[in-house]
């Protein structure tokens, strides 16, 4: 059914101001839309009334829809009484009590999936990549329970990894992970081959076997700090080569990247470019990857909220932008251009304007993907992070605030 | 006198172990308020009363270190210039600060009302005093701040941000200090002044003068910044102003050697000066050290927006929950302790689960919270209900 959005408010342009400033020029627009697309963009006032229902946005802000790139959504303590992180001395201890937890949590995965589906859908999110767990201790059961409660809302695109987070050699996930592809799962995951696996080699040459079983992507957490994490990227590298895929690999953290000199980060975003591998980043301000200077030499980059409130840790907002946020305040970038080309971070790169002001975003025949604000420009959005109004997916409003 | 009852209110009563987990265990119990303190606790029902319905009762916050004159909030979207340094943004203010002032009663009120609405009952509010623009921005917020005595208390900071010498702001400064402002500000002696001894002379000198407090601010970088925390701390010393000194932002103690650290935080113990940061998350301060190490610490959000950053919300609890987050502390008690930098060191419970508040003769400024205890409300953001002054309701949501 064709739909008119009147009045919406786009950016335009940049234009220079008092002090040195800049500033984003924006104009009122009224969007047709029809089958999930938009068919027609004209200034307001100007679109041709051909029926169809007519939604009056009263000036509100448009950007591009949200995407989480790396969140848990199977874990999370969302729907359940207040749980502060119990203290571990090391990685094995805390993987120990998650144990615990997986499965006393077995029967509630879909509930409290879909409690962070809402709030990642109240900041505005409508696509993300989750990493699901699939171990010993829930099975399938994180699986089965947070494929279900993402298929049960409407507008909501994603992509489920199939993560071996106790580790794949060291719990033997293999027969696991392939029951979860044949589930639905679309990419294999990984962890830290050597700090988990005690086996760089032979834990990357078994998620690439799986990978290839399937002609799935992977999506690979890497933690490890400094010379280990850099050589088991370069290792993934080879494999990637090797087994030719080509832009079907992501590597989740990357924290060693912040290790890497100026010639060995130079070096390895090359090989990353070339094998069209991507860099997702959760931004943790303790250890903050290098993303400039990556999106610089040609590697994509892309933002998650990681986990939100569960054993790992009581924090999380579900909001990717507030990373984005981060991201500008870590790195002093408080000028127009700066924030609006920031939100790329939140979207898959997709910003309204490019960095001379040209604009990309939207055209005729794009998604009618929308999230609809009451502000200025995306620079605004960006660092002061307004209340989410209004979520559009494919043609329909799949998010209203009441508040 | 007003008396009345709180009823069906949350305290937090104790801890809880369990197998390594902690816990923290609340009661529902009715409170007296009696003129502008508690009075009695007492879980049987009193009859009459204001029903809490099992919020959690908190102490209200202190917001430590605001610019509350030259903003952007309120008024339209204004990023920042790029690439400019300090000495770029003070030139700036030659035009800015003429041209924001109409438009300030306004924008002061909205940041007061927000930071009401965020649970602060106290102000630290900074506002500046220089050759650009006198005392009128002083003036300005005096007159505003004065009308929300009946909601909060505030210390209003006269502040040199053109730097005390290098500016000669002397006479505006003194002129501010004679129409009554509560504190003698400073700024990077060394940075600004270029003239660490003389610029803090300067300034406890007018602090001596009119018998006020110091703040100062410091954002000079690591052994210069540390250099003019030690002479602040002579000064101090020598002017016996102890307990009468803060220091703001104090961004040297980032990324300084254990030692120096150990020997500063002790003086700043010893000298009972405050340290207030914003905490910026990608370098912090060592707060839970300089804790540790009987400094006072104390959260301010700096700027909400203005031409020097545009990053500020004036939530104090989001600040709380990303201290806890910057120094990974997650459990129970260090969620629940992280509280008291924002509260002038006031928690429900001790570390060790101990009541320490409320008690009778406590002043009841107080926020109630739809949380189960101090630590979720920090981790997890939880809204705030309402906020008491004084025994008086000066914020329902």
């Amino acid at each position: 059914m064709r739909k008119v959005l009147k009045n919406v408010r786009l950016e335009t342009g940049f234009q220079e101001a008092d002090l040195g400033r800049v500033e984003t020029i924006t104009a009122l627009f009224d969007i047709t839309v029809e089958g999930g697309r938009i068919i027609g963009l004209q200034l307001a006032g100007y679109a041709e009334n051909e029926g169809g229902a007519v939604l009056d946005l009263g000036g509100m802000l448009a950007l591009p829809r949200l995407v989480d790139s790396h969140v848990h959504i199977d874990k999370t303590y969302l729907t359940m009484d207040f749980h502060s992180t119990q203290p571990t001395k090391n990685i094995e201890e805390r993987l120990e009590l998650e144990a615990k937890d997986l499965i006393k949590m077995r029967d509630s995965v879909e509930t409290r999936s879909r409690a962070a589906i809402e709030l990642l859908l109240a900041k505005g999110t409508t696509k993300l990549r989750h990493h699901v767990n699939v171990d010993p201790y829930c099975e399938l059961k994180n699986l089965e329970g947070s494929l279900a409660a993402l298929r049960s809302f409407k507008g909501i695109d994603f992509e489920t990894v199939a993560f071996p987070q106790h580790g794949l050699l060291r719990k033997q996930c293999q027969p696991l992970l392939r029951e979860a592809m044949k589930m639905g799962a679309d990419l294999i995951g990984g962890i830290d081959p050597g700090g988990l696996d005690k086996d760089v080699e032979g834990s990357l040459k078994a998620t690439f076997d799986l990978a290839n079983e399937f002609g799935a992507g992977i999506d690979m957490h890497l933690h490890e700090r400094g010379a280990v994490g850099l050589y088991t990227m370069e290792r993934l590298c080879d494999l990637a080569q090797a087994r030719d895929m080509r832009g079907m690999i992501t590597i989740s953290h990357g924290f060693a990247l912040m290790d890497a000199n100026p010639a060995q980060l130079e070096a390895m975003a090359g090989r990353f470019r070339d094998l069209g591998i991507g860099i997702t980043s959760t931004y943790p301000p303790d250890r903050r990857i290098p993303v400039e200077q990556l999106k610089r030499l040609g590697v994509p980059v892309k933002f998650g909220c990681d986990g939100i409130y569960d054993s790992w840790g009581p924090f999380g907002t579900g909001d990717v932008l507030e990373k984005v946020k981060f991201y500008c305040m870590f790195n002093k970038l408080s000028d127009e251009i700066s924030l609006a080309q920031a939100l790329g971070l939140a979207t898959e790169g997709v910003t309204p304007l490019d960095e001379q002001g040209r604009r990309l975003w939207p055209k005729l025949g794009d998604p009618a993907d929308f999230v609809f604000l009451r502000a200025s420009c995306s620079a605004e959005v960006v660092a002061r992070l307004p209340q989410r109004e209004a979520v559009m997916s494919g043609g329909t409003m799949v998010y209203q605030n009441v508040k | 006198m007003q008396a009345y009852w709180l009823k069906n209110v949350r305290l937090e009563k104790g801890h809880k172990k369990n197998e390594g987990a902690v816990k923290t265990e609340t009661e529902i119990t009715n409170i007296k308020i009696v003129g502008d303190k508690f009075s009695e606790i007492s879980a049987s029902d009193p009859g009459e009363g204001i029903d809490c319905k099992g919020q959690l009762l908190l102490p209200s916050l202190r917001e430590s270190h605001i610019h509350i004159d030259k903003t952007y909030f309120g008024g339209p979207w204004m990023s920042c210039a790029k690439g400019k340094d300090l000495f770029g943004r003070l030139e700036e203010e030659k035009t800015l600060l003429p041209e924001l002032l109409p438009a300030m009663p306004e924008r002061t009120r909205k940041i007061i009302e927000l930071l009401i609405g965020k649970g602060h009952t106290h102000i630290q509010a900074q506002c500046n005093v220089d050759p650009i623009i006198g005392t009128q921005n002083y003036r300005c917020a005096k007159e505003i701040l004065e009308t929300y005595t009946d909601k909060l208390t505030y210390q209003l900071v006269a502040f040199p941000q053109h730097g005390l010498l290098r500016s000669n702001s002397l006479p505006y400064m003194r002129q501010a200090m004679e129409e009554g402002a509560d504190v003698v500000g400073g700024v990077d002696p060394g940075l600004l002044d270029k003239d660490v001894k003389n610029s803090l002379r300067a300034t406890f000198q007018l602090a001596a003068e009119y018998d006020r407090p110091v703040d100062i601010h410091l954002h000079e970088q690591n052994s210069l910044g540390l250099y003019s925390m030690n002479r602040i701390c002579d000064m101090t010393e020598e002017y016996g102003w102890q307990g009468r000194v803060t220091i703001g932002s104090a961004v040297a103690l980032s990324g300084i050697d254990p030692g120096s650290l150990q020997a500063i935080s002790r003086r700043l113990s010893q000298l009972d000066i405050t340290i207030s940061s914003s905490v910026a998350l990608e370098s912090p301060i060592p707060i839970p050290y300089l804790d540790q190490a009987g400094v006072r610490v104390a959260l301010g959000h700096d700027s909400l927006i203005d031409h020097f950053s545009c990053f500020g919300t004036g939530d104090t609890i989001e600040k709380l929950c990303n201290v806890a987050s910057c120094f990974k502390m997650t459990d129970e008690v260090s969620l629940g302790q992280v509280m008291k930098y924002a509260t002038g060191g006031i928690t429900p419970l001790d570390a060790d689960g101990n009541r320490r508040w409320p008690t009778s003769d406590d002043t009841a400024s107080f926020m109630l919270v739809d949380a189960s205890s101090s630590a979720e409300l920090i981790a997890r953001r939880k809204p705030i209900t309402a906020l008491y002054f004084k025994g008086r309701c000066v914020f329902h949501a």
